[in-house]
């Protein structure tokens, strides 16, 4: 018995408790990839910590210039962008974990998805609402929305269904940077990489790219996979449709510009998640499986660039 | 040894030690085995980044699933509305649920899928890890009463969606201490 809990809450505890009694992941795959995504999180703030440096001396330089040559300053301190998702927060928090965010164009607000997302659409089709900032904000969560667009849309012929559209950014191999690089030093240490066991399996993103753009080894009677090739014949992407108690789930997913990838979809269902459970809207979702392409190929979304401050 | 190497060595048997615990946490709030290892990668590479930092915390665990629960309310964002639990899950070797019934799983994944993601951080930190509302409130940066109104909402709709599956929960109206 625990502490806290009445008694019909210890009820949903035990079941809880059932329910994942003997559920363990795969430990030697978590911490083989956790220790490859810690190792480039690690390199990546290092980097973040010597340009955040250059520009704490810039700044300095910036207000004692001034100062000293006669001229006067504002007073405010400069102050480097961190990332607040990584402060874990629990009483025993000794401190944020700071990681500098990768930016880019997977970073466009929802407004400008909306926007530029409108001439794309078919004549035919309407978007009848949308979430501009988190209607189920976390605190300390930001207000804006950004790289991802959730919407309703609407068709001339009566079919309404859910739009998603994300963007994902680049995940960084590892392979790619020096596996043995000493966390206090940043020289080599010689030491073997660990999680060697599944290196080959490991990535440096969550998860990789390269796994959403694939189709699934056995995608099974409800699912039907096309693989996006380019003109060297590799694999940029998917087109793939998912099928079940009459829910439809038509996705186009490319690789796009500097890694980053387009995941655009549309389904039967105005829920906020689609499954085998949800709510069947009309008989098809609004967009087929070449007008989703048409959007994710769009140049319209790498050709916008984050603001510099 | 090296200390990056006794480090490596420290963090490899934390992990050993303590990935199921956080595996079953993260699937509480991911609601799918691919969401939990996502989420328990995430945080993982993060404390493995900043391990000097978590090793020297109060307590270690404590601090990564303060991680766990950050990097889910952060990184809710970017899933799309097809990543779902239960349909499409299957479990590759590796990953052991061989005790478990997986009806009920099935059940209460489906059921938590459909709170919202903060409602169901509320669930999972008060009726899983025995939070009190005070510390679920501190945890969520979340004041006291809303916790208490979260909960009783996630509860009563839990009721309703595990009605077939956990009739134990759903025989009684939410009690005045739920609200303590």
């Amino acid at each position: 018995m625990t502490t806290n809990l009445t008694p019909d809450e210890q009820d949903l505890h035990d079941f809880m408790e059932r329910s994942l009694s003997g559920v363990r992941g795969d430990t030697q795959l978590m911490e083989a990839r956790s220790v490859a995504r810690g190792r480039t999180l690690r390199l990546r703030r290092r980097v973040g910590t010597g340009l955040a440096g250059a520009a704490v001396l810039g700044a300095v330089a910036a207000l004692v210039l001034p100062a000293t040559m006669g001229g006067s300053s504002d007073g405010r301190s400069s102050q480097v962008a961190t990332d607040p998702t990584t402060d874990p927060g629990p009483s025993t928090d000794p401190g944020p974990v700071n990681l500098p965010a990768v930016t880019g164009w997977w970073d466009i607000p929802a407004g400008e998805i909306h926007d530029r997302l409108l001439p794309l659409l078919p004549g035919s089709v309407t978007i009848d609402n949308y979430e501009l900032a988190p209607v189920d904000r976390a605190p300390g969560e930001t207000g804006t929305v950004q790289g991802w667009l959730n919407a309703t849309l609407t068709t001339s012929s009566g079919l309404t269904g859910g739009l998603d559209f994300l963007m994902y950014p680049p995940t960084v191999d590892p392979a790619a940077l020096d596996p043995d690089l000493d966390p206090d030093t940043g020289t080599a240490t010689g030491a073997p990489s660990a999680g060697a066991p599944n290196e080959a399996d490991v990535s440096g993103g969550e998860p990789a790219n390269e796994q959403r753009i694939a189709c699934p080894a056995n995608p099974g009677p409800a699912r039907t996979c096309t693989p996006i090739l380019n003109s060297q014949g590799d694999r940029i992407g998917r087109l793939s449709t998912w099928s079940q108690t009459g829910i439809v789930i038509r996705e186009a997913v490319l690789l796009r510009d500097q890694g980053g990838v387009i995941y655009v979809a549309a389904a039967n269902s105005t829920d906020a998640k689609w499954g085998t459970d949800s709510t069947v809207s009309a008989d098809a979702p609004p967009l087929t499986l070449a007008e989703l392409r048409v959007i994710a190929e769009s140049d319209t979304w790498t050709d916008w660039t984050p603001p510099t401050h | 040894m090296r200390r990056s190497a006794r480090w490596d060595a420290e963090f490899s048997e934390f992990v050993a030690g303590r990935s199921s615990q956080l595996y079953r946490y993260a699937y509480l709030l991911a609601t799918s085995p691919h969401g939990a290892e996502d989420l328990v990668q995430t945080a993982l590479a993060k404390a493995y980044s900043a391990w000097p930092r978590v090793r020297s915390a109060d307590d270690p665990v404590a601090y990564v699933h303060g991680i766990v629960l950050k990097s889910f309310l952060s990184e809710r964002r970017r899933r799309s509305s097809s990543e779902l639990p239960v349909a499409e899950a299957p479990e590759r070797p590796g990953q052991h649920h061989e005790d478990a019934d997986p009806a009920d799983r099935a059940a209460l994944m489906s059921a938590l899928a459909r709170l919202a993601p903060i409602d169901r951080a509320v669930v999972v930190l008060r009726f899983w890890e025995d939070r009190s509302v005070a510390q679920t409130a501190l945890d969520l940066d979340l004041s006291e009463p809303a916790v208490k109104n979260r909960s009783l909402r996630a509860l009563r709709e839990l009721r309703g969606l595990l009605a077939d599956a956990a009739p134990s929960i759903t025989s009684s109206d939410p009690s005045p201490r739920s609200a303590s």
